[in-house]
Order: C-alpha cells, then sequence, then structure tokens
C-alpha cells in the first residue's frame, strides 16, 4: 500500500489539476473567420473588418463588425468592446486589405498575425480591388458564409493556376527576401458574387502592379508554379468563321522549365528561361489535327503566341519590380561578387530575359 | 564508499544520452546557429559535432581509466581530497544550474505557446513532482523510460520533415559564404545544445559491459544527434529567408505551427508536448548527477532527501528571471561558463589521469 501511495498522488494530481488558467470557452468567444482591412476615408486610420459565424437554429450565419483604429490591434480591442465578446483568431481563414492599404507597407498590418502564438498562420491572403468592408458584407447568393466562399475561391484560384500556392506563413519568407518577391490573389466585388481578378505584385511589403488573370496563369507557367489544372484559350487564326474557330483551347499536361541566369560585368543579368511545354487540346472546332503538317503549323503558333504574351508579361513584372521568379535568390546563391556590388533592385530593370518555349501537343482528347 | 553497480544495459547508455541531449535547447538552436554563421549552420552543427566525438573520447579514456567509478570519486583520486572535493562542488553547481537553465526554458516556452495565465509556480510545481519522483527510481528507472521515449524523436524528425514542401533550397547557397570563422563561432553555439553527454563521466559505472561497446554507443548517439541537429537546422535555414530566420528564435516551433493535418489542427501543441518529455529528461538526467555528487560529497546514503531538497532550490531559482531578455541573458552567460565543464577541466583531469598511469589502482 505504502509503495502505491506516490503514483496515486500523481493521478490525483494529473485528474483534479487539469489547469483553469488557460481554460476558454467556446461561449465566450467569437471565431473570427475572415479579417478585412480598409483604409478610413475620415482620418486616414485603419478600417478593421471581421466576419464572425453566428450559429442559429442549425443555420450558420456570419455577421461582419467593423472599427476604426490606429493599428490592427487596437482596431480589433475595439470591435471586442462593441461585441462584448473576446475574439479568437485562432480559425482565421483569410486576410482581405485593401488596394490603397496593400501599397503601403503590409507587413505593419501583418505583424499581429506573426507575433501571436494562437493566431493562425495558414490563413490565406488577397487583395480587393474595392472596399473590403463593402466586399465582406456582398450578400452572397446561396452562401451564408462569406469567409468560406472567399477561401474556397482563393483554393480554386490557386488550383487552376491563376495564383500562386500562399497563406501567411509562406509570403513571409519571401517577404523578406531581397531577392525574391511574392504575388497574392486580386479579388474584385461584383453585386452578388466576388470575382478573381487576377495577382497582385509586390515588390517586397508593397504591392506595385497587377497582373489580369490569362496573364497570371502565364506568369505561374514562367515562375514554374502552376497548379493542378491549367488551361489556356490562344487565338491561332484570324480568318475562320464563326469567330469560336479562331481560338484553341488547351491544358498543360507537363511543363519543364530551367532557369539560366548570368550576371555580366555591365551590371546587366543576362536570364534565359527555357520551357518544354507538353499541351493536351480540350476544344479546337477546326478538327484539323490528323495532318502532320497542320499540327507543326498549330505548334509553331501556340509557341510564337506564348512566347510574345511572355515577354509582355515579363516586362509588366519588371515595370512593377516585382522578382517572383527569383532571379535575385539565384544571383545571390551562384554569383555572389556581382550580388555584392549591386542593389538588387535597383538594378532587376536591367535583368534581361530570353524565352525559349517549345511547344508540343501530346494528346487530342478522343477526337483529331 | 558505496559500490557502483553496472545495472543498466549498454543499449540505453545510447538512449539515455540521445534524449539527455535533445532537449529544450535544440528548439532554439537552429536561431542561435544562423544569428552567427548565417546560411552555413547546418556545418557549424557538423563541426560541433565532431567536437563532441573528441570530447567523448577525452571522458572515456578518463571513465575506462576508473571503469567502477563515479567523476565525483574519480576527481578525489586523482586530485586529492581537498582539490577533488572543490572540484565536485564546481561540478554539482554546474549540474545544478543547468537543471535551472532547462527549467527556465521550459517554463518560458509554455508561457509563450501555450498557458499564458498559468502561473509558473504550477508548471514548476508538477514539472519537478514528476522528475524528482523519476529520479528516486534511480538510474534503472530513469535509463529504461528514455529508452521509451526515444521513439518520440523520430516521430519530432517526420513532422519536420512536413517543411520541406514549402523550402526554398536556395537559401543555403553560397556554401561556405559567411567565412571559416563565422562557422567555427557558429559550432560553439551547436555545442552548448548539445551538452549532456559529458553525463557519460557521471554514469559510466552504471552501465554494463566492455568499455569499447560504451564508446560504441556514445558515438553512435552523438551521430544521431548531431545528423537530427543537422537536418532540423538545414530545414529551418530552407524554410525561413534570411531577413525572416532573425526574428524568429523558436525556429522549430514556428515552423511546425504552420502545418494542419485533417484530424489535428495545431500540429505545434503536439510537438511542443513530445518535446516537454525531452525537457523533462534533461533535468531528470542533471538532477540525478547533482544529487548523486551531493551525496557523495556529504558521504551519506540518503539520496531519496537529497533528490527534492535539489529540485526545491532549482525551482526557487529557476522562478527568479521574469521576462524574456533576461531569461536569454542568462542562458547565455551560462552557456559561456559550461565550456569549462564540458571541455577545459575534463582535459585536466584526462592529464592527471595519464600522469597517474601507474597508481591506477587507486
Amino acid at each position: 500500500m505504502r509503495r502505491n501511495r506516490i503514483p496515486c498522488l500523481f493521478i490525483c494530481i494529473i485528474v483534479f489539476c487539469t489547469g483553469c488558467w488557460d481554460q476558454t470557452f467556446l461561449k465566450d468567444q467569437s471565431l473570427i473567420t475572415a479579417i478585412g482591412f480598409d483604409k478610413s476615408e475620415e482620418n486616414g486610420q485603419l478600417l478593421m473588418s471581421v466576419a464572425i459565424p453566428i450559429i442559429d437554429k442549425e443555420k450558420i450565419n456570419e455577421l461582419v463588425y467593423s472599427h476604426v483604429g490606429t493599428s490592427a490591434r487596437n482596431a480589433r480591442r475595439s470591435i471586442e468592446r462593441s461585441t462584448q465578446k473576446t475574439l479568437d483568431p485562432s480559425r482565421n481563414r483569410v486576410i482581405i486589405l485593401s488596394e490603397d492599404l496593400a501599397k503601403q507597407d503590409i507587413y505593419s498590418l501583418l505583424d499581429k498575425f506573426y507575433r501571436d502564438p494562437r493566431s493562425s498562420l495558414i490563413a490565406k491572403i488577397a487583395v480587393s480591388e474595392g472596399n473590403v468592408n463593402e466586399l465582406l458584407t456582398i450578400p452572397l447568393t446561396n452562401q451564408p458564409e462569406i469567409s468560406q466562399f472567399i477561401t474556397e475561391l482563393i483554393e480554386g484560384v490557386e488550383r487552376e493556376s491563376l495564383a500562386p500556392v500562399q497563406n501567411l506563413q509562406i509570403i513571409c519568407p519571401l517577404m523578406f527576401d531581397p531577392g525574391h518577391d511574392f504575388s497574392v490573389p486580386l479579388l474584385r466585388p461584383g453585386k452578388n458574387t466576388i470575382d478573381s481578378a487576377g495577382l497582385a505584385l509586390f515588390d517586397g511589403t508593397k504591392m506595385t502592379g497587377k497582373l489580369d488573370s490569362n496573364e497570371a496563369m502565364v506568369y505561374l507557367m514562367l515562375a514554374d508554379e502552376l497548379g493542378k489544372i491549367t488551361s489556356i484559350t490562344q487565338k491561332v487564326h484570324d480568318e475562320k468563321t464563326p469567330d469560336q474557330n479562331n481560338y484553341i483551347t488547351f491544358r498543360i499536361n507537363e511543363l519543364s522549365r530551367k532557369l539560366h541566369v548570368e550576371p555580366k560585368d555591365n551590371g546587366e543579368v543576362a536570364t534565359t528561361l527555357d520551357l518544354h511545354v507538353k499541351i493536351a487540346v480540350s476544344e479546337y472546332p477546326v478538327d484539323e489535327l490528323q495532318e502532320e503538317e497542320k499540327i507543326d503549323e498549330l505548334t509553331s503558333t501556340i509557341s510564337e503566341n506564348l512566347t510574345t504574351y511572355s515577354e509582355n508579361i515579363l516586362d509588366k513584372i519588371q515595370a512593377a519590380n516585382f522578382d517572383g521568379l527569383g532571379i535575385g535568390r539565384h544571383v545571390y546563391a551562384h554569383h555572389q561578387d556581382f550580388w555584392k556590388n549591386y542593389k538588387w533592385k535597383e538594378i532587376y530593370q536591367n535583368v534581361q530575359f530570353t524565352v525559349n518555349m517549345e511547344v508540343e501537343i501530346v494528346e487530342f482528347g478522343i477526337i483529331n | 564508499m558505496r559500490k557502483n553497480q553496472a545495472i543498466v544495459p549498454p543499449y540505453q547508455l545510447f538512449t539515455f544520452m540521445v534524449v539527455t541531449q535533445m532537449g529544450a535547447r535544440g528548439l532554439s538552436l537552429p536561431f542561435n546557429v544562423f544569428t552567427v554563421s548565417g546560411s552555413d549552420g547546418w556545418i557549424s552543427v557538423i563541426l560541433s559535432g565532431l567536437f563532441i566525438q573528441s570530447n567523448i573520447f577525452l571522458l572515456w579514456f578518463i571513465c575506462r581509466k576508473y571503469p567502477t567509478n563515479t567523476l565525483f570519486e574519480i576527481t578525489k583520486k586523482l586530485l586529492g581530497k581537498i582539490v577533488g572535493n572543490f572540484l565536485n562542488t564546481s561540478y554539482i553547481a554546474f549540474f545544478i544550474t543547468t537543471a535551472i537553465t532547462t527549467l527556465v526554458i521550459y517554463t518560458s516556452l509554455l508561457k509563450e505557446w501555450i498557458l499564458p495565465y498559468t502561473p509558473n509556480w504550477i508548471l514548476l510545481l508538477l514539472f519537478i513532482f514528476i522528475c524528482s519522483y523519476l529520479v528516486r527510481g534511480g538510474i534503472k528507472s530513469i535509463a529504461s523510460l528514455y529508452s521509451i521515449l526515444f521513439p518520440l524523436n523520430i516521430l519530432m524528425v517526420i513532422f519536420l520533415a512536413i517543411a520541406h514542401k514549402n523550402a526554398h533550397y536556395l537559401f543555403v547557397l553560397p556554401i561556405g559564404n559567411e567565412g571559416l570563422e563565422a562557422i567555427v563561432l557558429g559550432a560553439k553555439e551547436g555545442i552548448y545544445a548539445m551538452t549532456g553527454y559529458e553525463l557519460l563521466i557521471v554514469i559510466y559505472p552504471f552501465i554494463q559491459g566492455q568499455a569499447k561497446d560504451k564508446l560504441k554507443m556514445m558515438t553512435l548517439s552523438n551521430i544521431f544527434v548531431t545528423t537530427v541537429y543537422t537536418f532540423v537546422t538545414f530545414t529551418s535555414i530552407v524554410y525561413f529567408s534570411p531577413q525572416e530566420f532573425l526574428l524568429v528564435p523558436e525556429p522549430v516551433l514556428y515552423m511546425i505551427k504552420e502545418f494542419t493535418f485533417i484530424m489535428i489542427e495545431r500540429v505545434d501543441l503536439f510537438f511542443l508536448c513530445f518535446v516537454i518529455f525531452f525537457v523533462g529528461a534533461t533535468y531528470s538526467s542533471y538532477l540525478y548527477a547533482s544529487s548523486i555528487g551531493l551525496a557523495s560529497l556529504m558521504n551519506t546514503k540518503k539520496i531519496e532527501w537529497i533528490i527534492p531538497l535539489v529540485a526545491a532550490t532549482t525551482v526557487v531559482v529557476g522562478s527568479i528571471p521574469k521576462n524574456d531578455q533576461s531569461i536569454q541573458e542568462w542562458v547565455k552567460l551560462f552557456s559561456n561558463i559550461s565550456f569549462l565543464f564540458i571541455f577545459v577541466f575534463p582535459v585536466i583531469l584526462f592529464m592527471f589521469s595519464f600522469f597517474r598511469k601507474n597508481h591506477a589502482g587507486g
């Protein structure tokens, strides 16, 4: 009996001392599912909006509260005071920034999410073209939960190669990296829905440019960050009627990209992108895929189109000073002397891109 | 004098060392190494492994000469009673301080990551109750418990391997960018995180088997620990960009915070639960070492009473530091002192044992 006394004591301690200091009851908490930031029109302070699910008789509704504050934390406190509940950020799914805020330093807004051990680092980030508070309060058809709608929208966009896979933690290394930048999806509020409007490009922590959805897809191809499905539509003829016959739609089955970075003495960086794209035709009403000649003609048209398009996009991302391909990181890793001589973001404009596109049609569907 | 019985099977020397060495300090090891040697941190960790291996040889040479004595008896034999006892006292102080450091890191970790409102003393009391109970069971219970804890290591490595899905491997390049000096200085940080192997000189007589087997086990455990820590450091380097890294003092937990599985939303909390086992193990090992040291110093067999006494001391001292800043300063200061005990004193002992060849029988 004596021998068992201490183990018994421990069992009692474990059972009765489960700790009442750090318990949090769900009834006192409001889980935040989406957070939005706007620049307040009145005084230029921060307008924070949070979506909170309210469970009411088997139905979940999301209410959006908002408040002005000097910082994210400060605005949250004000919302907590007005709702009489503690806001819990641990299940947050998405953070949306308005475009004018994103053009300033976004890290100052996000710092609190990185610092708080309870905050969820897997929340997605997005930039809204319009007012975020309005975006969060759009009455959606058939979807009471705005946060779920937006999260699924972003996940869909990532799957369809319209935006790179990202969350708070994934963008963080790139935010601080001088030789690699990140991009996040751009959302556009519609009447009863929200659309994806392409990509918001960041230079360091500031948004400096945009790509539309088609450009985003080809950009992701150049960056070798394609999602599961990539479906591109291209104009390949001019003279066919009706107009649909001028277009081809294809999926990218396989992509191999080789990036070659070669700095020169004069401060220029020659960058060669060798892409080998294997595509599958999914729509081509002209139906002339039985002759080898026609196929060759088609592939060369597609690869020419893609090359010109890629070059335009590269010009665009260079104009935004957005190093999404991580050229700077390559220079840092392989050409340390060159890196030390220059300030990367100042000479990023001097990068000379050469795109070698090789297209191969590997699938036609079940008809020619 | 108490007869030291060899009661622990040799394979448990391996698990004992691995579990003791992997402790709370491993969580911030990548950060500490990175601040010194940058993206070459993983080379530093390998270097520290090599240094520790040479240190293990040194300790083993001393132990082999006195296979039935612990450190506290060896010092007296080699240096005489007065100097020996003085050295013993400082070693005991060192072991107790290591235990306190472990406690301090443990409470600050728990407070920051999961239990911000729970008072410190509750965390400390629960922790030392369990640990002193384990230590009262003697070296045999300690060693067998550690051999059960050991597989958790592998689980932790698997958790960390997930981080490679978001890795940017270019972050490790160019190799050797920081220069040789930075890499060597970084190795120093690595060694502090891997301390624990110096307990060999305390537990050596309790291990069964030939001297050669024991060396083999020590080498294996060192290889294991070095490999895991190199992997951890490498993973952290490719996961965080260099500028971001400097903001993340506990990179291992931070990395894991991002993972989610279908069943487990916050993997970092689970990971922290496992880590606490290892923190407890580190603490228990040092508590054990200091207790048998004290028992031998005071020439008593009542080790059962010494253990709670030592544990209470650690709690009292361990609850002094109040903010993150002072904890970090404390750990830094202590790290520098520990070099004396893991390296300088063993070298002195080794030299004496070398000259006293003929009196080896004591």
